[in-house]
């Protein structure tokens, strides 16, 4: 312990201790605001909205790397592409209200 | 437009209390649906409201007659000018207010201003003329979605860590799923307003809006495909992440392909939120609080002074909680008093390291807060628009 130069040790301390004492205070200051100043965080889940789960087609573990482009082939069609739908009035008036704009401007 | 008590033809106001329509001038009250509109018929596609705009963010912001607009509820701006009597198109249904003024200012009061670091001078803000109902255009939907996803985790053998890949595809069938239909409104903000409870909606009858102010939805359809397939993707992504199994640390979906089919007619809602909109050093705020559930949303300004002075204190004391330590290390104490005060400085150091990703983590986000509440989002939406 004695051959430890006082300087080095001296500035392994000092940057050590005000490492870590920097990290306790922000936490601690993050934790006050948490705490007292910031609200709201969602908690909606997907089962409020799909009661029976996210209905799994494939789940399958330790992949090669090449996978996402299998993916790709079997998942890169939009599968609902050939479904027609009636578009809500509102909805309607707001994209010609949209195109109007687009063309005075 | 609203109409007037049958005993008296003063005006009528909904009270979230009672649930009733109630005249201020006699007292007496009527339920919504007992009271009939001339003007605007049930049947019509159509009701009348008047429109005031801020000249300041450029909002509309829609009342029914019994309401005069005094400042943007967005921006907290008093440069407000009726506009115009406008024809709106007539939601299929709302939820009316169950949570009163009173009730909205003393949860707001409850949540933050006995807080010793918010400025005082808000907690002087906070009283009803600055709090003000809005229902907020919803569409509810019922849709198919799905989502593939390519993932990674890192999977500990041993001594080595090495990357694993997963493959998850799912097609699911998602129900009364509640969009923000304004534009105004930033999705992150109304997102965490929920949840809103449909079992309490109602067929839409303008009567509901007595005393309240209420905006249209101006979203296109491919606005609101693109919304509902964001948050359907959040949603997904956020069970697939829960299907890795446990072994995998630092999952991280790599790549996602999904897509969404809204089934046809989706629901056009009003939801009740109160606004509590003040200006603090130049800023707006506003904080929102949700009219069916009561929850608070929203970041409070803090006074920076004692916020520093409480991180400062936390400093001082760990430095010199730590310091004794160190010393004792130096001078050779550590051989008289066993080597378990080494172990605790080492813990101390490595937990610092772990809470200190975690502090920075936290207040990035407690910041991001603060700026959706600092409304920054709701005017450029506004100012997008306008361009």
């Amino acid at each position: 312990m004695n051959d430890f130069p006082i300087v080095q040790y001296a500035l392994v301390a000092v940057i050590t201790l005000g490492f870590t004492s920097l990290s306790y205070s922000i936490f601690i200051t993050y934790l006050i605001l948490k705490r007292f100043n910031d609200f709201g965080d969602s908690s909606c889940k997907l089962g409020e909205y799909a009661p029976k789960g996210p209905g799994y087609t494939r789940m399958v573990d330790n992949v090669p790397v090449n996978e996402k482009y299998f993916l790709q082939a079997d998942y890169g069609v939009d599968p609902y592409s050939t479904r027609k739908h009636s578009i809500p009035e509102v909805l309607l008036k707001n994209m010609k209200k949209e195109d109007m704009d687009n063309d005075i401007i | 437009m609203a109409v007037l008590c049958k005993s008296c033809a003063g005006r009528l106001i909904f009270n979230p209390a009672s649930q009733k329509l109630e005249c201020k001038a006699c007292g007496s009250s009527y339920r919504p649906e007992d009271v009939e509109d001339i003007y605007a018929p049930k049947d019509s596609k159509y009701y009348d409201t008047r429109v005031y705009t801020c000249g300041h963010c450029g909002a509309e912001i829609i009342t029914s007659d019994t309401e005069t607009s005094t400042f943007c509820v967005y921006c907290g701006n008093p440069a407000i000018v009726f506009s115009r009597i406008s024809r709106e198109y007539r939601p299929d249904g709302l939820i009316p207010f169950k949570i009163t003024k009173e009730e909205a200012i003393s949860r707001i009061r409850e949540k933050f201003l006995k807080n010793p670091i918010v400025p005082k001078e808000i907690a002087a803000k906070c009283k009803p003329e600055n709090i003000r109902g809005i229902y907020v255009p919803y569409w509810v939907i019922n849709a198919d979605f799905t989502e593939a996803d390519y993932i990674s985790g890192e999977v500990t053998h041993g001594k080595q860590t090495y990357t694993e890949y997963f493959s998850r595809a799912c097609e699911t069938r998602i129900r009364n799923l509640p969009i923000d239909g304004s534009r105004i409104l930033s999705d992150d903000t109304s997102l965490k307003l929920e949840p809103f409870f449909l079992e309490d909606s109602k067929d839409f009858d303008e009567d509901y809006l007595n005393g309240f102010y209420s905006n249209t939805s101006d979203l296109r359809y491919y606005d609101l495909r693109e919304a509902a397939k964001e948050r359907c993707h959040k949603l997904v992504a956020e069970e697939v992440v829960k299907s890795i199994p446990p072994k995998a640390n630092k999952v991280k979906i790599r790549e996602s392909i999904y897509w969404i089919d809204i089934d046809d007619d989706p629901i056009y809602m009003m939801m009740p939120v109160w606004f509590f909109t003040f200006m603090h050093e130049g800023k707006p705020y506003t904080i929102l609080v949700n009219g069916q559930t009561g929850k608070v949303v929203g970041t409070m300004p803090w006074q920076n002074k004692r916020v520093l002075a409480i991180a400062c204190t936390v400093f001082v004391l760990v430095s010199a909680f730590l310091s004794v330590f160190f010393i004792a290390t130096k001078d050779g104490w550590i051989n008289n008093v066993g080597t378990l005060y080494f172990y605790a400085f080492a813990l101390l150091i490595a937990f610092g390291m772990f809470v200190f990703t975690k502090g920075i983590t936290g207040l990035r986000r407690v910041f991001q807060n603060l700026r959706l509440t600092q409304s920054a989002d709701i005017f450029h939406y506004v100012k997008k628009r306008q361009e």
